[in-house]
């Protein structure tokens, strides 16, 4: 294929596409972009535009060539087709040709030629080193790139917005304040999986306890409603080796867990441990005190539910 | 002229070739053990010495001084003494150059898997390893410029620039990074602390890639591309100009390894903006190399060599375009302390050094012994399985850094992580951790056909120890001729070359680190950061031994998926008093910035004991030998404490010579409270004395001097 591909369009390419990746500033950048369907159209442009012009070009040299072939006659029109890509894009001589470009430069056999630095590698060291002196007057002089604390204050500004405006419409965020217990089967399902990834390890797979204490009986230590395990599993009790959950697990999830926790009373584990703290008295639930029989009961059964709200 | 008649030293080629050959095989097996290790990470056993930890510096030092180091002196030694028409000035150099080389890789194969370890990157060794290094590189050096004083060729060729800068930089950097205070004859630490020893340690750490593996490597790449294509260098000009672009712009990119850390943003730009100018100076080698090869493409088809030089080459132009785009803000938020980081590396390291080294054997070793190699069609299979196993190696790993970072990155609508345990983003990568491992197994089979092959080579010819020569000696002033390149003034005089590359390289260090030492204001003091206490201090060192900092960072970057999994961001004025920083450069586990106080006591007990008993799919591996427990002595060794004590005030650590006196009392309250701590824990019987308490008490001190600033004012 013999093009008349001119340097200019991979400078042109470059640029374009330097613009977008480079002058990105923020972290989430990359990922907004290919969330972006305006980046994405953008990019498409980008890349038709270059196709159309080197279509363009393409018919323009086709045209030149007709035009040298009538008026000049068919070799000087042929002339014009020598140029192909590698060499118009090297400016290098020929390798048949390079004896002219030979020096007499002879190490150990090895012979150097002076071809010419090639336009596209010269073109490129130069708009990275542009690059750089707008980089730098940017960065030092006028302050325009944002610090790197400057990008983070940005950064949660913005989230913190998003999360307020969510918080907001969503009736806001689960905490001790408003915690309740969830009877549905999905989030007992939902908290027996956590349960299993992050606290069997400590309290076995059916609560009956090890390091920690055990989940199944009356006893708690630090309380036994939903209100007091949502906070216990949110902000641990580290002296006592429990750790908070806050950073690992969202809120939805700790409630979830909580839940789950909460209908293991009254299940038989296979090794319980034996009980540790108080009894749990749950001063709003109604009088009958009976605990369900198994957990899978514990959704129509337990006492502690909607009361806290 | 009469015509004098010389011999070239084949044996130190030869010598050196063995050495990089067999320490190749040792390096891809220890890498391709490490990768086993991230998959499954019991395969150490109850052996401390075999953990990933103690190794990964055993594998880094073996590929890159080991395996290129030696494969590089073997190239230099025989490409030197033909591009010079001389012999080796000393044989007794040469000599004494190969054995303390071999003898360096000895005691580092000892001492990295036996924790001796100082922690910085690719410069683990310890004291006296380093000062032997120094000697050993001086000697080299020695040797070299006395064969290029007595050479018989007027003229320098390019090759010998690039080994003359590299000589020149290596040492540089060696020597300043290195500098350390020696506590025992395997302890020492680094003088520079926290930011500034970040800054040295990359500065090093960057430019070991730039003129170790780098610039050597395109010194024998313009010798033997056009030696084993038989055609002339593609154009003197670009080599003038990518050289001194090359050797200038690169000793400036180092601060692009700690974009968004504790170093002062100003340093960081500087390393933003000269990486994104190095693209162009390196990618001047590797055109100057495959265009060397037009009009030789035919044969490309036919020749193993050929085809492993277009590969090598092609991988150093990508890695090099990489490298700038990861210097980039932008990428380098998203691919840090990934897996992309050592895919990068891989590809450069694998391809390009790999690569190179391969064909450089291929040629070479049919020369040296005057016969064929013994057989084109295996080292073309090697070609081919060696890329399979590049391609292996990295695409997963892309993958695995591009996944992994999106999850870390990723919220609820409600602000909380949607991965909040960093665990749930190591086990997606499982999968990917075996296949990397898979791609390295493939790159060590196809160097196994490479050693047969070249075995077979060897004892089918004889080594031509003595090679006979003649060139004219250089007898006269030299006239400069009509017409004549500006820089061939510079090509007739080595000493003049090697004062400019040192000027040269000198300027971007110099410009980042001094004013980084010096001027105080890089560095905002925090007055509730305190120094560590003895044991803090002990337990630091068992971090160090272990190699932690291999898969953890110190180091929490200021983005809003990072303060809220990790807490606040760290800042500079917090690791004064760390000598060494140990901000890590990988995320293989969860920052360890902020661990103080996170969890209790027990649970940093039963985790070191145990991983998976407190994480659940944990990659971590146990480390029972911190315990006296099931027959382990897990005593903590103290008799170098006050010792370390004082060189840390010797640094400038403010401890008081009170305190230092005091040090066994201070060092054993502080244990036996932490151990009456953990023993209130039924399942926990625990003494002051094991190290895995001393380990706890520095864990649980990690980044919480900032918490008390409000109140210490």
């Amino acid at each position: 294929m013999k093009i008349n591909f001119k340097s200019k369009y991979v400078v042109t390419a470059v640029a374009l596409f330097s613009s977008t990746s480079i002058f990105a500033a923020s972290g989430e950048a990359l990922r907004t972009f290919l969330k972006d369907p305006f980046a994405y159209g953008f990019t498409i442009a980008v890349v038709f535009i270059l196709i159309a012009l080197l279509a363009l070009n393409k018919a323009l040299n086709t045209l030149k060539y007709l035009t040298i072939k009538q008026t000049q006659g068919e070799e000087a029109a042929e002339k014009l087709k020598e140029k192909t890509v590698l060499s118009s894009m090297t400016e290098a001589t020929s390798a048949e040709e390079e004896a002219e470009l030979l020096l007499d430069h002879n190490y150990d056999g090895i012979h150097e030629l002076d071809n010419d630095l090639p336009p596209w590698w010269k073109w490129g060291f130069y708009i990275t080193i542009a690059w750089a002196v707008v980089y730098s007057a940017l960065y030092f002089g006028t302050g325009d790139i944002p610090t790197t604390e400057q990008e983070y204050a940005a950064e949660m500004e913005e989230a913190q917005t998003a999360v307020d405006a969510y918080l907001t419409a969503s009736g806001g965020a689960i905490d001790e304040s408003n915690v309740v217990y969830l009877s549905d089967d999905a989030d007992l399902m939902a908290g027996k999986e956590i349960y299993l990834a992050n606290c069997a390890a400590c309290h076995l797979a059916d609560g009956g306890g090890i390091v920690g204490p055990n989940l199944t009986d009356e006893y708690w230590i630090h309380g036994g409603g939903i209100v007091e395990i949502f906070s216990t599993i949110k902000y641990g009790v580290p002296a006592k080796g429990m750790i908070p959950w806050e950073d690992q697990l969202g809120p939805v999830a700790m409630q979830q867990v909580a839940s789950y926790v909460l209908s293991l009373k009254g299940t038989t584990p296979a090794t319980p441990k034996a009980a540790e703290g108080e009894k749990w008295i749950d001063a709003d639930a109604p009088a009958s005190d009976e605990a369900p029989a198994d957990a899978e009961n514990a959704t129509t059964e337990e006492p502690v539910t909607e009361e806290t709200t | 002229m009469e015509l004098e008649k010389f011999y070239y030293d084949n044996r130190i080629v030869r010598n050196f070739s063995i050495a990089a050959i067999v320490f190749a095989i040792v390096a891809f097996l220890v890498g391709l053990w490490i990768a086993l290790e991230l998959r499954y990470p019991s395969l150490n056993g109850p052996y401390s010495w075999l953990t990933f930890g103690r190794l990964r510096a055993l594998h880094t030092n073996a590929a890159i001084f080991a395996f290129v180091g030696n494969a590089m002196f073997a190239g230099v030694y025989y490409s030197l003494q033909r591009l010079l028409k001389t012999r080796m000035a000393s044989d007794l150099l040469s000599n004494i150059h190969f054995w303390g080389w071999q003898l360096i890789i000895v005691a580092a194969a000892i001492t990295l898997p036996l924790g001796y370890s100082t922690s910085k990157e690719y410069a683990e060794l310890e004291w006296p390893i380093d000062i032997a290094i120094a000697l050993i590189w001086v000697i080299f050096g020695v040797n070299m410029i006395w064969t290029i004083l007595k050479r018989r060729e007027r003229h320098l060729y390019v090759a010998i620039w690039f080994y003359l800068a590299t000589w020149i930089t290596v040492a540089v950097l060696h020597i300043f990074n290195s500098i350390e205070l020696p506590v025992t004859f395997w302890k020492s630490y680094s003088v520079y602390s926290g930011v500034q020893d970040a800054l040295v340690q990359w500065w090093y750490g960057h430019n070991a890639v730039a003129f170790f593996l780098t610039t050597p490597i395109l010194g024998l790449m313009y010798y033997f591309v056009p030696k084993a294509a038989n055609r002339p260098v593609f154009s003197y000009r670009l080599s003038i100009i990518h050289f001194w672009a090359l050797i200038f712009i690169y000793i400036w990119a180092g601060p692009h390894h700690l974009l968004y850390t504790a170093l002062p943003d100003w340093a960081q730009s500087l390393g933003v903006v000269f990486s994104i100018m190095l693209i162009f100076p390196s990618w001047g080698g590797m055109i100057n190399g495959l265009l060397t090869l037009r009009g030789a493409w035919d044969r490309v088809r036919d020749s193993a060599v050929l085809k492993f030089f277009v590969v090598a080459l092609t991988a150093y132009g990508m890695s090099t375009l990489e490298g700038p785009l990861l210097s980039t803000k932008t990428l380098n938020s998203i691919a840090h302390y990934t897996d992309w980081i050592p895919a990068h590396v891989h590809v450069g390291t694998l391809g390009w050094n790999g690569f190179m080294a391969f064909a450089i054997f291929y040629y070479m070793f049919p020369k040296i012994y005057n016969t064929k190699l013994y057989s084109e069609k295996l080292a073309n299979a090697h070609f081919w399985i060696g890329t399979l196993g590049i391609l292996f190696w990295a695409l997963p790993m892309y993958f695995a850094g591009f996944t992994q970072s999106l999850m870390w990155k990723e919220f609820n609508p409600d602000g909380t992580l949607v991965y909040g345990n960093f665990l749930e983003t190591v086990i997606e990568l499982l999968p990917l951790y075996l296949m990397r491992a898979i791609g390295g197994a493939l790159y060590l089979i196809g160097a196994l056909l490479f050693v047969y092959n070249i075995i077979k080579t060897a004892t089918s010819g004889k080594l031509v120890a003595q090679e006979e020569a003649e060139a004219a000696p250089l007898v006269g002033e030299y006239k400069k001729h009509k017409g004549e390149h500006w820089h061939r003034i510079i090509e007739r005089k080595p000493i003049q070359l090697a004062i400019w590359s040192t000027i040269v390289i000198l300027i971007g260090g110099a410009i980042e680190i001094i004013p980084t030492i010096f001027v105080e204001s890089n560095i905002p003091k925090i007055s509730s950061v305190k120094p560590y206490t003895p044991l803090e201090l002990e337990g630091r060192d068992l971090y160090i031994r272990e190699g932690c900092n291999a898969c953890h960072s110190q180091m929490i970057r200021p983005f809003r998926s990072e303060t809220a999994r990790y807490g606040e961001y760290s800042k500079a004025g917090e690791f004064v008093y760390d000598h060494p920083f140990l901000w890590g450069s990988k995320r293989t586990g969860p920052d360890l910035h902020r661990i103080g106080g996170k969890y209790p006591n027990s649970w940093h007990y039963n985790h070191m004991w145990a991983p998976e008993s407190m994480s659940p799919g944990s990659i971590m591996p146990k480390y029972p030998w911190m315990f006296s427990l099931e027959g382990n002595d897990g005593s903590l060794d103290i008799s170098a404490t006050q010792k370390k004590l004082q060189a840390m005030q010797t640094l400038g650590v403010p401890y008081t010579d009170e305190e230092i006196a005091n040090w066994e009392s201070t060092l054993n309250k502080q244990a036996e409270k932490i151990a009456a701590d953990l023993n209130k824990d039924p399942n926990i019987d625990v003494e002051p004395n094991e190290e895995i308490i001393a380990l706890i008490a520095y864990l649980q001190r990690l980044g919480t001097d900032i918490k008390n600033e409000p109140t210490s004012n």
